[in-house]
C-alpha cells in the first residue's frame, strides 16, 4: 500500500490535500511525492501512525506537519536477524571533511586550505551527537578511490565541488546489531533517495546513481555503536558539481 | 519549498532576511542531519551554481545577514548557530570582505577578552578568520589567545597563526608538542600535519622548528603525524632524528648555564 493511501476514511481528504501541496512545490516536494506514493514496505500500523501524526500536527506548514510526523514511522523496516547473505564485509559512512568540522566530530585544526591528511581522529562516534539522543545514519558497503565517482554512485547530492570525502568504518561484526532497510520516511525530503525497483530483492537498501537514478549500491541505516572506528579514511576531493540527472530521469526536472 | 531559482527573484532585503533564517534553522529546504548537511550547504550550491550578477547580489545578503545575526545574543540560541553556520558559509565562500566584521564578533568573546560567544559558533568564527585575515595583522591578537589557558581553542588558534604568518608561527610548534604531553585531547597529528604541509614553508623549515625536541617529544611526534596515515618517507624530512650520541632527555632538560656553579669553597665552622 502506498504511504500516500490512507486506511480510515477520516484521512484521505487530509493525505489528498498533502499531496497536491507537494505537486505544486519544487523539485524536492515532488521527489517526496513519488517516493510516498512508491513506498509501499511498511508495516500496516506504522503507516496509520504516520497518517494520524500528519494529520494531528498542528503546524502551520506543511513540511513541518511532514517533519513532525516522521517519528511515527522511521526505522520501520528492520533487517531480520540472522542477517541475510548480502551483508558482509566492510561498511562504510561517507562525510565530507566540511561537514564533520561543521558538527565537531573533528578538531578545527585543519584549514580548507591545508592537504588533507589520509586519517582523521574523530572525537566522538558518528551518529553519537554532543548533547542528546543518538542519530541514524547511513551505511553502504561500497568503496572507492573516486571521490566525484562514489559521491555520484552513493546519490550524495549535497556534496559540493572543493570539498573533501572522507568515510569512517562501520562495525558490523555483532551479528545482532539493529540494522535498518531505507524507507521514504527515513529519507524525507533528501532527493536523491528512491525505493529499489520490483526487481531487488535483497534485504536491504539502494543507492541511486545521480547521473542515471539507476539504483547503485546496497545502503542501510545504522545507529552509532563502541564498534564503529574512531578514525575517518581520506577518499579524495570532490572536483565536480553534483550531477541532477536523475531528477530528470524522474521526469521531476 | 525555496529554490535557487527563486531565490534569485528575491529583492536583497528579502534574500538576507531568507539566509538568516536558514541559518537559524527555520527555512527551507529541510536539512538532512543524518547526512552531516548544515543549513550552509544549500546556499553554498546556489552560489556555485549561481551566475556573476547573483553570486555578488548573494555575497552582499551574506554580509548584511552576518550584520543582523551579531546583533542579536550569540552567547545560545538560534542567533548563535546562525551565526556558526554564516561563519562556515562565509569560509567556504572566501569571502574576504566579511573578515572586518568577523573580527568585531570574535571580539565579544575570547578573542577579545571577553566570553560573549557560545562556544561552538566562537571555534566556527575563529577559523573563518583566520582563513579569510590579511597577513601578519592579527598575529599578536592569535598570539596572545594561545598564551590563554583556553584549551579549546589552541587548535583554531594555531590554524590564526599560522595563516597570519608562516615564518613566526614556527616557533609556536615545540610549545604545541609540550602541551599535547599534558592535553590528551589537543590534536597533535592535526596541528603537525597542517603545519608540515603548508606549501609556503620551504626546504625544511618545518623539521627545523621541531629540532629542538627531545628525543620523547620528537617520538611523540611521529607517532601522531604516522596515526594520520604520513608516509615513511614523509617523516623522515619532517622529523628530524636524533644521533645515538644525544645527550638522554634527562640532560636535556637543563642548559649548561643552569647548571648549579661553585663559586667558592664550603663555610666549614
Amino acid at each position: 500500500m502506498s504511504l500516500l493511501n490512507a486506511s480510515q476514511p477520516a484521512h484521505r481528504a487530509a493525505l489528498k490535500r498533502f499531496a497536491v501541496a507537494l505537486s505544486k512545490s519544487d523539485y524536492q516536494a515532488k521527489a517526496l511525492l513519488q517516493n510516498l506514493k512508491e513506498e509501499d514496505r511498511l508495516p500496516a500500523d506504522k503507516c496509520a501512525a504516520f497518517h494520524a501524526a500528519l494529520i494531528r500536527s498542528r503546524q502551520r506548514r506543511w513540511k513541518d506537519r511532514f517533519m513532525e510526523a516522521v517519528p511515527a514511522a522511521q526505522r520501520a523496516v528492520q533487517v531480520p536477524t540472522p542477517r541475510p547473505g548480502c551483508i558482509v564485509g566492510t561498511w562504510w559512512h561517507h562525510v565530507p571533511l566540511g561537514a564533520l568540522e561543521k558538527y565537531n566530530y573533528v578538531s578545527l585544526a585543519l584549514h580548507r586550505s591545508s592537504r588533507p591528511p589520509p586519517r582523521l581522529r574523530l572525537l566522538r562516534r558518528i551518529g553519537r551527537p554532543e548533547a542528546g539522543a543518538d542519530r541514524t545514519f547511513w551505511i553502504t558497503d561500497a568503496s572507492g578511490s573516486d571521490a566525484d565517482d562514489t559521491r555520484d554512485r552513493l546519490g550524495l547530492c549535497f556534496i559540493l565541488r572543493g570539498q573533501h570525502l572522507y568515510r569512517i568504518e562501520v562495525g558490523l561484526a555483532a551479528p545482532h546489531r539493529a540494522l535498518f532497510i531505507p524507507t521514504a520516511i527515513d529519507a524525507a525530503f533528501y532527493p536523491a533517495w528512491r525505493r529499489p525497483g520490483a526487481e531487488h530483492t535483497e534485504e536491504c537498501g539502494m543507492t541511486r546513481h545521480l547521473g542515471t537514478d539507476v539504483a547503485a549500491e546496497r545502503e542501510l541505516l545504522a545507529l552509532p555503536d563502541d564498534a564503529d572506528a574512531l578514525q575517518a579514511e581520506y577518499v579524495g576531493p570532490i572536483k565536480t558539481d553534483p550531477p541532477r540527472e536523475y531528477l530528470r530521469a524522474r521526469g521531476i526536472l | 519549498m525555496t529554490t535557487g531559482s527563486s531565490l534569485a527573484g528575491l529583492s536583497e532585503p528579502k534574500l538576507r532576511a531568507w539566509i538568516v533564517a536558514r541559518m537559524r534553522g527555520q527555512e527551507d529546504p529541510p536539512i538532512d542531519e543524518s547526512r552531516l548537511e548544515g543549513p550552509d550547504d544549500y546556499v553554498r550550491a546556489v552560489y556555485q551554481e549561481a551566475d556573476a550578477r547573483f553570486r555578488a547580489r548573494i555575497e552582499k545578503a551574506v554580509i548584511a545577514a552576518l550584520e543582523e545575526v551579531s546583533a542579536g545574543d550569540l552567547s545560545a540560541g538560534s542567533d548563535a548557530r546562525a551565526l556558526q553556520h554564516l561563519s562556515a558559509l562565509i569560509d567556504g565562500m572566501d569571502l574576504r570582505r566579511a573578515a572586518p566584521r568577523l573580527q568585531r564578533i570574535a571580539e565579544q568573546g575570547v578573542f577579545g577578552g571577553q566570553a560573549g560567544l557560545d562556544p561552538a559558533a566562537e571555534e566556527m568564527v575563529l577559523l573563518a578568520l583566520a582563513g579569510l585575515q590579511a597577513p601578519a595583522i592579527l598575529w599578536a591578537k592569535w598570539a596572545a589567545l594561545w598564551r590563554q589557558d583556553v584549551p579549546r581553542l589552541w587548535p583554531v588558534v594555531t590554524v590564526g597563526l599560522r595563516l597570519s604568518d608562516p615564518s613566526k608561527a614556527l616557533a609556536v610548534v615545540p610549545e604545541a608538542v609540550e602541551r599535547a604531553a599534558s592535553h590528551p585531547e589537543f590534536p597533535l597529528g592535526e596541528v603537525l600535519w597542517a603545519f608540515a604541509t603548508d606549501e609556503r614553508y620551504t626546504g625544511n623549515e618545518f623539521a627545523g622548528a621541531l629540532a629542538g625536541l627531545s628525543a620523547s617529544a620528537l617520538e611523540r611526534c611521529r607517532v601522531a603525524l604516522q596515526e594520520l596515515g604520513a608516509t615513511p618517507e614523509e617523516l623522515d624530512a619532517w622529523v628530524p632524528r636524533l644521533a645515538v650520541t644525544t645527550l638522554p632527555d634527562w640532560a636535556r632538560v637543563c642548559s649548561m648555564r643552569e647548571v648549579p656553579q661553585f663559586t667558592g669553597a664550603p663555610i666549614c665552622r
